[in-house]
């Protein structure tokens, strides 16, 4: 990998584990935050990413190579975002904070798209199970919100 | 820890932890209830894919990232979001989008009566749950502090249909007959309002009443520059809310007088509608002639004043 043609232009990017991923800068630059720093010349060879671990950029890479090509037919593409967010919701929450974090504005939709999906039309009890959100209301709380709120709650599914 | 079957009851455990039970995990929850007389609890044997992973991830995420998520939702699943924790309880009022679309709710004629009072107040109640207390000058007050660059009210029932499209939204006190000037109510709630533009559809009732020229109750408005006023047909209630620009909009700097019926504009027009035209062209200049620049130069305007009427 370390030969590079003098028309394809490499970024080497850094992780969070100090591992090394070498890649084409058009491909790089998709990221906002990237191309911020290669157009300040802030960065030299190497891009120092200390917020996303190798794991994720592995991920983000497949997603950034597919999205560079623009031979790709944009029901393709769709079909391609949808299974690429076919993961554990761990996984997506990483991909958001490193989404969030190098400025993938469509990456970071999708990936809001498949948390919201999962909360449509759902009941708070099923939200917090789902996300394993504990609900720190005392009762009198809550039910003063779900008063404030009742309109909100017709319909939902209860599981 | 016993398990047989997805529901299966279980001697009392940690709640909250998960055990590793073979290739899938059993996730206990805290909120689960406690039967009466045993001393066992009732849990909810799942095999979602993320149920051994605990942690609440979700509620980790900064502000911004929530907020998407929330704006995904409809407003009535966003709501929800409230009740799930301390974390969630305002962020949902941070959409910026709110999409009161009532169409489909006004489709049916014979559900209107009966739902349009049940759809404003619902809107009222949202707006008011963000912290907002007559019901159209109130959702204006709200998308104005939202900073809301463009605001549409459409009365129409349907904007789709080419049929009879009248006002569905019935004026308050001052203007319980046909009267623009109830419009001056939404302008009043609106101090920063720059530009309004009213498009005011001919109707096969649209006649020449004579009536005295009724005066809405005086406001300053210091930021009103622009008026278009589509569909001025002449009527008393046209010439009433044009006056009422003239006297009250005191950084007036232009106005639009199209005396055509903006609903028709585009389509191929029959003899009897471009005579219609013409009479109120002639009418809108008549009421206008004399009125105009008394009026605005009187207020010490410094602003330029454009009439334009027709095009």
């Amino acid at each position: 990998m370390a030969t590079t043609t003098t028309e394809t232009k490499m970024l080497t990017l850094c992780t969070s584990d100090k591992q090394q991923f070498q890649i084409e800068e058009t491909i790089a630059l998709q990221a906002v935050t990237i191309r911020n720093m290669v157009e300040d010349e802030c960065a030299s060879n190497v891009i120092p990413l200390p917020n996303v671990n190798s794991k994720i950029m592995i991920q983000i890479i497949e997603y950034l190579k597919k999205h560079v090509d623009s031979s790709v037919s944009k029901e393709d593409m769709e079909k391609f975002d949808s299974a690429f967010v076919e993961k554990k919701l761990s996984e997506i929450f990483d991909i958001i904070l490193a989404a969030n974090y190098l400025n993938i504005k469509n990456l970071l939709d999708i990936c809001c798209q498949r948390v919201a999906d999962v909360m449509k039309n759902k009941s708070p009890e099923w939200v917090r199970r789902t996300f394993n959100i504990v609900n720190d209301f005392t009762a009198e709380e809550e039910a003063k919100i779900r008063k404030e709120h009742e309109w909100a709650f017709e319909g939902v599914d209860e599981d | 820890v016993k398990c047989q079957n997805p529901k299966a009851y279980f001697e009392w455990v940690s709640p909250g932890k998960s055990y590793d039970l073979g290739q899938r995990r059993i996730l206990f929850h805290s909120s689960s209830q406690r039967r009466p007389g045993q001393g066992t609890i009732f849990f909810r044997y799942s095999s979602r894919r993320d149920d051994h992973n605990l942690e609440d991830r979700i509620s980790l995420l900064p502000d911004e990232i929530l907020i998407l998520v929330v704006l995904l939702l409809s407003l009535n699943e966003a709501a929800i979001t409230s009740v799930l924790s301390r974390r969630w309880r305002c962020v949902w009022a941070f959409t910026t989008r709110l999409h009161f679309d009532a169409l489909e709710t006004f489709f049916s004629a014979k559900l209107i009566k009966r739902e349009r009072r049940k759809y404003v107040n619902w809107v009222n109640h949202i707006v008011i749950s963000i912290n907002f207390k007559s019901d159209i000058d109130k959702w204006l007050k709200f998308e104005l502090a939202r900073r809301v660059n463009r605001l549409v009210l459409d009365f129409s029932l349907d904007p789709h249909s080419t049929g009879n499209c009248r006002l569905s939204y019935t004026f308050p006190a001052d203007c319980d007959d046909y009267c623009l000037l109830g419009y001056t109510s939404f302008i009043k709630a609106s101090p920063i309002l720059a530009k309004f533009v009213l498009q005011v559809e001919w109707t096969s009732t649209s006649s020449i009443d004579k009536r005295k020229v009724r005066k809405a109750e005086r406001c300053s408005h210091q930021h009103l520059e622009e008026v278009e006023l589509a569909g001025y047909y002449g009527r008393i209630t046209d010439l009433e809310l044009v006056m009422y620009f003239f006297e009250n909009a005191v950084a007036f700097k232009k106005i639009i007088v199209d005396p055509r019926d903006p609903y028709s504009l585009g389509l191929p027009k029959k003899i009897k509608e471009i005579k219609k035209e013409n009479a109120a062209r002639v009418r809108a200049k008549q009421q206008l002639k004399g009125r105009v620049p008394a009026g605005v130069r009187g207020m010490g305007n410094e602003g330029t004043l454009q009439m334009k009427i027709g095009m």
